[in-house]
Parts: structure tokens; sequence; C-alpha cells
């Protein structure tokens, strides 16, 4: 068996597996990346074409730190969360410095706004509004982050760090009785073992989007369109082929690391095919299906009933958690008629500005619809009555036509009674406007969240939340211990992984060289 | 003309969504095949796009 002696092994070459190697590397030590993949791994190519960093001061260290912990309800590690915010602070020197992306537009944000804004401030509740929002410059059709991972790779082996690609690890070795942690099994693409000595092995594996049976398994998906979340339906918007299906969950609890709370973390999606131009890139969209279905009117779930103030449309962590946790096979339906859909044809509604450009409008939806249709979606739909559009969508007619009727009260009288949405939005729905519209809205997202839970050293717990010695984690599946446990259903990570990476690269050379 | 995919592709498949007459997913080798040895003249200028296009600039026009 072929044997691999480094001080550190990482696996995953992902935000947080790059973040890791880059403080080894710095830190002077030995480093193997392990990878799945046969390329740089990880969500991130479809992911971040932003990220938050809080500035390095008291003020907004305070102010973040207290908006993180209120919005993790006190559930998350609070020391691990004031650490993770002052590794946020070190974002832009290595991002926009070292690694030379361009960062056209910079949000700068007031400590004491924290928390209040929503939208695009990365697609994260309020709650991770926490900092400088930075919004990059990709290269070509694709999104920013891509390249700076390709370029901290470059520059790392320059440096003497090892890459493994196509070396999945499977197996972490411990020692008996709840000893340290001195190595791992991967295996190379021809099937043959590697064993792997090590003085600290750090997991930032990502989530388990590539593999359904697991999330069901597990009871993160429960939903019976199923197919919708297999490759290519963009629900879970990973790109196909990701690889990422929990080898790092199943490996760290298979030697006794604490089972966490595990979510998607979702951004509302219409599942393709006609919504997107093809199956990898959810940004290049096909038509206006994401602008319309970012709209606040009526959303009710499959009993007919509305769940959610629509103002919260466009903050994917609100609704995601709403679609996730309370409806019924994680799925909503936004219905509107004929006259909302010409009020959208003079424009969007401002301030709905994820993905939407104020002024947009929003042309021939029944044209968009029956594209869409004709390349096979059965997600979306029009009709002239409210009866075809249950029959269809498979949603309840009494629940729907029940809310309908007082929904279209709430409009006439200027107040939702049971939501609060602010009137402006309440828009009614009426057969006689002459048309029916609807979608069926499935909580897809980037990757799942949480599933190993750490400690402000970054030190995987155990069932007793004491850390294994030598084991790390950072990245999506420590999501727990940074925004709560079990996670909401946060949009993209960039913000929790790259610190997380960070602190777990730090404290791993730290352990390493006997400094703690 | 001829398309060379560098090993540094990173497999997000833009090429094959934007391309999908040049490109496409290989899901046994977890890669982006050409499907082209030899690109056709009438698929130059879409090539040379599809270069510019990719993410980390791995796709490369061979004359």
């Amino acid at each position: 068996m072929e044997v691999i002696k480094t001080d550190v092994a990482v696996m995953g070459s992902g935000v947080a597996g790059m973040g890791a190697a880059y403080k080894l590397a710095n830190a002077g030590v030995k480093v193997a990346v392990f990878e799945k993949y046969p390329a740089q791994g990880g969500a991130v190519s479809n992911c971040p074409m932003s990220f938050c960093s809080t500035p390095d001061t008291p003020e907004a260290q305070k102010s973040a730190y207290e908006v993180w912990a209120r919005f993790s309800n006190y559930t998350a590690n609070l020391a691990l969360i004031s650490k993770a915010l002052k590794y946020s602070s070190e974002l832009p020197d290595l991002i926009l410095n070292k690694l030379k992306i361009k960062a056209p537009v910079v949000i700068h944000r007031e400590p004491a706004e924290y928390g209040t804004q929503r939208g695009y401030t990365m697609g994260h509740a309020n709650g991770l509004d926490v900092g400088d929002i930075y919004f990059l410059e990709g290269r070509g059709q694709g999104h920013a982050f891509a390249m700076a991972l390709l370029r901290l790779r470059f520059m790392l082996e320059k440096q003497g760090v090892e890459f493994y690609f196509s070396t999945p690890i499977k197996k972490i070795l411990r020692e008996p009785n709840g000893g340290k942690v001195t190595g791992a099994i991967a295996y190379k693409k021809d099937g043959t073992q590697v064993r792997i000595e090590c003085k600290a092995l750090i997991v930032a594996a990502g989530g388990m989007t590539n593999n359904i049976p697991l999330m069901k398994k597990l009871g993160v998906l429960r939903t019976k369109y199923e197919e919708a979340y297999q490759d290519g339906g963009q629900v879970l918007i990973t790109f196909p082929d990701s690889c990422q299906d929990g080898d790092g969950h199943l490996a760290v609890w298979e030697i006794g690391g604490k089972r966490g709370g595990i979510a998607i973390s979702a951004d509302p999606q219409v599942p393709n095919p006609g919504v997107r131009v093809g199956p990898n890139t959810p940004w290049l969209a096909a038509n206006q299906t994401k602008i319309i279905t970012e709209q606040p009117y009526l959303r009710v779930n499959e009993l007919g009933r509305r769940f959610i103030n629509e103002e919260m449309a466009n903050n994917h962590t609100a609704i995601s958690t709403a679609i996730i946790r309370n409806n019924p096979n994680m799925a909503c339906y936004m219905i509107f008629d004929e006259d909302t859909a010409k009020h959208m044809s003079q424009g969007v509604e401002d301030g709905y500005v994820y993905f939407i450009f104020q002024g947009v409008k929003v042309e021939n939806i029944r044209g968009q619809m029956d594209e869409a249709i004709a390349k096979g979606n059965k997600h979306m739909c029009h009709f002239d009555t409210i009866h075809e559009v249950c029959e269809y969508m498979g949603i309840d007619e009494a629940g729907l036509r029940d809310t309908i009727a007082k929904y279209n009260h709430a409009a006439e009288i200027g107040y939702d009674e049971q939501f609060k949405t602010a009137p402006k939005y309440i828009r009614p729905v009426r057969e006689e406007s002459g048309h029916i519209y609807c979608y069926r809205i499935l909580a897809g997202g980037y990757d799942t969240m949480g599933g190993v839970l750490i400690d402000e050293n970054a030190n995987v717990l155990d069932e007793d939340n004491r850390p294994i010695e030598g084991l790390y984690a950072a990245g999506d599946m420590v999501t727990g211990s940074i925004y709560g446990d079990p996670p909401a259903n946060a949009g993209g990570n960039v913000h929790g992984s790259m610190p997380t990476g960070l602190l777990a690269g730090d404290c791993a050379a730290a352990y390493v060289k006997g400094e703690i | 003309m001829k398309i060379e995919i560098a090993d540094y592709c990173i497999r997000c498949g833009i090429c094959e969504d934007l391309y999908p007459d040049l490109f496409q997913r290989n899901y046994q080798e977890h890669c982006m095949d050409v499907l082209y040895d030899k690109i056709p003249e009438h698929l130059w200028a879409r090539a040379k796009q599809s270069a510019e296009d990719c993410a980390v600039a791995a796709i490369r026009i061979v004359e």
C-alpha cells in the first residue's frame, strides 16, 4: 500500500480546504490536499460572486458578533463566531490583493446597520448582513471564486503544497479508546488504497448534494419532486457531477464525531427544463422565471394555505426555511392573475433586487411559460380557472379558494390580518381577470450545510462536546457551529467557509508544532 | 482548429450550457469532452468565444 506522510492532510479543495491549506503553507508545515474530484472541487464555481467581510474594528466586530449570535439563537459556538468574524476581516487582502480578483462594487456598511439588510447580501438572512459586501468580477461567464481558488492552488503548489486529485479520503484513522487522529485511508482512481500518515487532518469536504439517497436517509430531502433534485434539474445548483456525496460526514461520524443538524442552503428555484440555459449554470437564465418568482405576490403550499409574509420572497433564507420546514414536499406555489401579469409587464417591484435590476419589465409571461412547458417543464402552468390550476399542480382547491377569498379581502381593505404584508404588494387573484398563472417553487440551494460540529479551534467535537485530538473541520459541513445547530437554510457560505478554513489551518498548524 | 482543455478545468460546465454543439459533460471520467477532434469551420467563431467565456481560462484554441 502506498503511504503518504505529511504534517497535515486536508480533505477537500473547495473554499474551506483551500483556506486551510493557505494558512498551513504559510505556517511552514507540510500539507497534502486530497480531492475526490479530478479537479479543484467544492461548490464554489457555481456560487460566489460576492463575499462579506467584517472589518477588524472593535465596533464592527462587536456589532457583527451580536447580530450573528442572535441569529443563531445562541445555538452556535459563540467563541467560534467571534473567531470566524475576525478571520473574515482577512478576506479582502487574500482575495483582492494576493489573488488579484477585482471587486468593482464594494458596499461599505456601518456597524450599527448590521443585520438590517436582506436581498442580495449574499442571499443570507438579515442576520448575516454583518460587514462590507464585495462584488467580484469573474472571468468570461463564470463567477470569480472559480478563478480565485485556481490562483490560490497555483500559489500553494509553488509553496510546496501537494495536491492529490481523484483521491478521495474514505476513512479516518484514530487511535483506540478515543485517542488522537493519526491519518486516513484514501483511494486512487484505479482503486488502490493509499495510507495517509499525518499529525492532523482537516475535513473540508463540503456537503452531500450529489448523494440524494443519503440526503433522503438523513431527512434532508423529503419531497415527491425528487427528480428535480437530480443533476441538471437545477434545484440543487452545485454543478452537476460535483461528487459532493457526504464522504466527510460519514468518515467523521464513523470515528465518533458528533452528528449535527443538516440543512439545504436554499435558494428557491423553479426547476429546469427551460428555466436556465443549461444544466450547469444557474445564473444564466433562459427566461424571466427567476425574476417573476422573486416578486412578493401570493404564495401557498399544497394545502392552498399561505405560509409566509410574501414580502420575504427575496429573502432566500427566510422563504426557503419556511418552505422546507413547514410545507409538504418542500414546495410552494406562486399564484397570480392576468392583472398582475400586466402589472409586471410595466415593471417589477422596487426593492426586489435579487437578480433583478430596477425598472426591469416582465414581458409575455404566457409565452415564456409555454416555451418552458414545451421543453418538458411540469412546474408551471396557466389556465383560465383556479380549478384547472389546482388540478394540474396538485393544490387543494378548497384550501386555495378560501385563501384567495381572504387575500382578496385583505387587498380590498388594505390590511393583511394574517401576515401583515404591505398592502401595496397584495394583488388580488381573480378568475375574472381572464387567466391564472402558477409556478411550483422548490427549496433548492447550493449545498447542504452542517452535520459536523466544531469548537472555537475548529476541532471536531465528539458526542460529549469534547474535541477529537488531531481532527479539524471547516466549511459548509460545520455551519451548524457558526450559524446555529441545526443551521437555517441560509444561502451561499463563503462568509463562513473561508474563515473557518483559515481558522482550521492556523489551529492545525499550531497543533502539529506543539504550540497548543 | 482544435480545442484543448487544460487539466485545471474545474468542470463547471459553462461550456456545455453555452456551446452544447462543442462540449459535453462526461460523467464517467468526470470531465468535459470536446465533441470534435477537429472543429468544423462553421463552429470556429463559437469555439473561440467558448475560450473567452471559460471561468478559469481552461479552454485553449489550437489553430
